[in-house]
């Protein structure tokens, strides 16, 4: 009799096997925060892969979040191209999250098909290790292109997204957190003041080749590093899991969308 | 309209203003504060150099029509006395032997003096038997009949017809006898010497002349003989051509002409493997191509379509247009398909899917022709050991930056670069990472993609507070920024709420002030006290009070 453990492992394997078949494993590259890649397969993003990042409310820190990932795909190297249609983009606060700005190249489309264009080209380009752009609705095909370019390339690609978008669109992507801005500062014992880490809570609601629906509450410095959050907090993501399976059990129909993409 | 320049050491100085501010008393080098006393409400603009570079070399690969020859002229290290931008802005054409295919060389300074009318522009034009010389009488032959040309020019949009300005030198009277009565700054001398030489009253070239020439070395510059030489004593010198060889060209004119996209690639794709093995040969590279577009008016289709407008019968000569496409390279290639990747951006961004634009109206290609016209020898390079993936990323990247910028503009594909300001609109600026060098002659992609910035330590240790810490700077920065609506509590000094997005939200966090005050030499003193508030909804804001006139803007989102 198999050991039930092993036999979870062997089904999680068969799982991804089927859900990535037409991709060989690749190596991944960490985000950085071993709390983030404890929840992703691989331990980290795939090259060639694509995240999204949907923020629940405007200024929830999508943006900070999308340059701390990209700021360990461009190690060695390796350039960061970022798709800023509405001119927005403030390069010293790039500068202080870490980013490299002598490997930052900022492109400015004037439309949507020139923004596609040039995402398409970026990502196919093997010197670019992650390309950033705020997307509203994609078409299908488009973002199946998109996910071509990505594998081909073997970057990193970043798209930032609404709710109400990624609602009301299918996602290609491999990976897609929720991100929201975290309510009670998890640090035990912190004052207001300016240079205490920002929090967010983030939720894996899509995951090709893992397991879907981990959360987890992730802080951003002050010098652009990531900050764990304590162990209380761990407590209550164990927790809040064992509940969600309780609740998927009762609703077999929801999670099996979820699995799926 | 003025035209402003930022001068190292005078800070902004005009350096061009159109006749109406002409007019008002504006002249160049003035600088530009003065300019609101005399002319208010005059637009101001920043002159952009790469611009004119980029007008300038397309109306060079133009003016190939007359000459094969055609250069930009070069400039020296300093700027030339009596020029306000040190920038190449004429054209050297060598017709050595072509005035008889015009008839005599009156006929073709007239023809050029039209075709530059046709093209928009008013051209000053000198014939010489050397560059020195045809130099300065452009220059400096007739300034005050050109500068009434150029008013009426302004003013009622007509160029004269014949060229008038004639004085051309023959070749029976002593070289250089036409510009002994130039002055000085015909010489292409630099401002000190030029200054020293009014003060030793020597105004006029033919004065010059007269002074003994070893006494002139020991005084000034050591150019000033070549100078002389050139512009008097016909010394040749050499024009820089824009192109090598006529042979690194091929043109094919279409039977009948088409409208269709793919006709035109594969075209283009067979000229360019063509072209490519000629190169091979030679052990060179493209660094600059040109692809030149003969559109012909198709009449036919104009008879179809009846418009009272296009009258021509198709027995007549069909109108034409050109359009020239050029690309440029960061490093030397002659991989056809990478070359077709370029050009296609270009033609993409200039024909729409698979016919022409429709702003072409009924004009359909009749021939195509690509040159090369920079050629450089590919070098094959021992890669640096340790350094070998940093590299081969920037040849890869500097290529996809060239694809990038030719097909959304140069403008558009920008690096950032940072700078000490205390106001947070102006502490950043987008360099373009393509551009032309500064004398017009080359074209690549900035080699220098930046490299790492040297750590400054000092900065690093501080145990203050500094601008420069995550969380101090919104990511997205809002410009210009708008006015919104704060309630400020008075007991605690602090915000409690906003209206943001249509609603009053309470805020639950606030940090600051942090006080900005910009200095008065950078135009109107901002006095800013930013604060960052988080909002109980989540988003986190960067607003800030303008203590002069007591209103709060949204600056920035901390997205």
């Amino acid at each position: 009799m198999n050991h039930p453990l092993k036999t979870l492992d062997l089904l999680a394997q068969q799982i991804r096997e089927m859900e990535t078949a037409n991709r060989p494993l690749v190596e991944s590259i960490g985000s950085g925060c071993a709390s983030m890649d404890r929840c992703l397969p691989n331990r980290g993003y795939a090259c060639g892969s694509m995240i999204e990042l949907v923020r629940t409310a405007a200024g929830s820190g999508v943006s900070s979040l999308a340059f701390m990932i990209a700021k360990k795909a461009i190690e060695k190297g390796k350039y960061l191209l970022v798709l800023d249609s509405q001119k927005q983009l403030y390069p010293p606060a790039l500068q202080s999250l870490g980013v490299p700005l002598e490997r930052v190249i900022v492109l400015h489309p004037g439309n949507h098909t020139d923004a596609v264009w040039a995402m398409d080209q970026g990502l196919r380009c093997s010197a670019v290790g992650a390309v950033i752009a705020e997307v509203g609705q994609l078409e299908d095909r488009v973002a199946r292109r998109l996910q071509l370019a990505t594998e081909q390339g073997g970057g990193l690609g970043i798209l930032l997204r609404d709710r109400l978008a990624s609602r009301s669109h299918p996602s290609w992507a491999d990976i897609q957190w929720l991100v929201r801005e975290s309510q009670e500062s998890p640090a035990l014992g912190s004052d207001a003041s300016v240079d205490s880490p920002r929090w967010l809570d983030l939720m894996l609601t899509r995951c090709v080749g893992g397991r879907v629906g981990a959360r987890l509450t992730i802080g951003m410095d002050a010098n652009g590093k990531w900050v764990e959050a304590p162990i209380k907090s761990k407590a209550n993501h164990e927790q809040a899991s064992t509940l969600r399976l309780a609740a998927e059990l009762a609703k077999p129909a929801n999670r099996r969308r979820e699995v799926a993409g | 309209m003025i035209l402003y320049a930022r001068d190292a050491r005078r800070g902004q100085i005009v350096v061009a203003a159109n006749a109406t501010a002409r007019g008002l008393g504006i002249t160049t080098q003035m600088p530009l504060s003065q300019t609101s006393t005399l002319c208010p409400d005059a637009e101001r603009l920043e002159h952009d150099p790469q611009a004119d570079l980029e007008a300038l070399c397309s109306l060079a690969e133009s003016a190939q029509c007359f000459s094969p020859i055609v250069g930009i002229e070069t400039i020296d290290q300093q700027a030339w006395a009596g020029r306000s931008l040190h920038q190449p802005q004429g054209i050297f054409l060598d017709v050595t032997g072509i005035s008889p295919l015009f008839g005599n060389e009156m006929l073709l300074a007239n023809t050029v003096h039209r075709w530059f009318a046709s093209q928009g522009y008013l051209a000053a034009i000198g014939l010489a038997n050397s560059m020195g010389a045809a130099w300065a009488i452009a220059n400096y032959g007739y300034r005050s009949q050109i500068a009434k040309d150029l008013e009426s020019y302004e003013r009622d949009w007509k160029v004269p017809h014949s060229y008038r300005n004639t004085s051309i030198v023959d070749q029976d009277e002593p070289i250089g006898s036409a510009t002994f009565g130039l002055p000085v700054e015909s010489l292409r001398l630099d401002h000190a010497t030029v200054t020293k030489l009014m003060r030793l009253g020597i105004r006029k070239v033919g004065q010059l002349i007269e002074l003994p020439r070893a006494g002139l070395v020991s005084r000034f510059d050591a150019n000033i003989l070549e100078r002389i030489d050139q512009t008097v004593h016909a010394r040749q010198e050499p024009i820089q051509s824009l192109h090598d060889a006529p042979s690194l060209a091929i043109e094919q004119t279409l039977e009948h002409p088409t409208p269709m996209r793919e006709t035109i690639d594969s075209v283009i794709q067979d000229q360019l493997s063509q072209l490519m093995t000629a190169l091979d040969e030679m052990g060179h590279g493209v660094i600059r191509l040109v692809c030149r577009i003969v559109l012909e008016c198709n009449s036919i289709s104009v008879e179809m379509e009846m418009k009272p407008i296009d009258t021509q019968p198709s027995s007549e000569h069909p109108k034409q247009d050109v359009r020239i496409f050029q690309i440029g390279l960061y490093q030397p290639s002659n991989d056809p398909k990478h070359l077709m990747w370029l050009l296609a951006g270009q033609l993409d961004a200039n024909l729409e899917g698979n016919r022409l634009k429709k702003g072409m109206g009924n004009f359909w290609v009749k021939s195509i022709g690509i040159q090369a016209t920079q050629t450089a020898p590919i070098v094959w390079q021992q890669t640096n050991l340790f350094e070998r993936d940093a590299l081969s990323h920037r040849d890869t990247i500097a290529k996809l930056i060239d694809g990038l910028s030719s097909r959304l503009g140069r403008k558009s594909v920008v690096a950032p670069s940072l700078h000490r300001n205390p106001q947070p609109e102006l502490a950043f600026s987008w360099r373009p990472l393509t551009g032309w060098r500064k004398d017009g002659q080359i074209q690549e992609t900035k080699r220098k993609l930046a490299k790492a910035p040297k750590r400054n330590f000092a900065e690093e240790q501080g145990l203050e507070p500094t601008a420069n810490e995550a969380w101090r700077r919104p990511t997205r920065l809002i410009q210009p920024p708008q006015k919104i609506e704060v309630v400020w509590d008075v007991n605690s000094n602090q915000p409690t709420a906003v209206r943001y997005r249509g609603d009053i939200q309470r805020i639950r966090e606030t940090s600051g002030p942090e006080r900005v005050d910009s200095g008065w030499w950078q135009g109107i003193t901002q006095q800013r006290d930013y604060y960052r508030v988080k909002l109980e909804s989540g988003p986190w804001l960067w607003i800030y009070r303008d203590r002069r006139n007591a209103t709060w803007m949204l600056h920035g989102e901390f997205d």
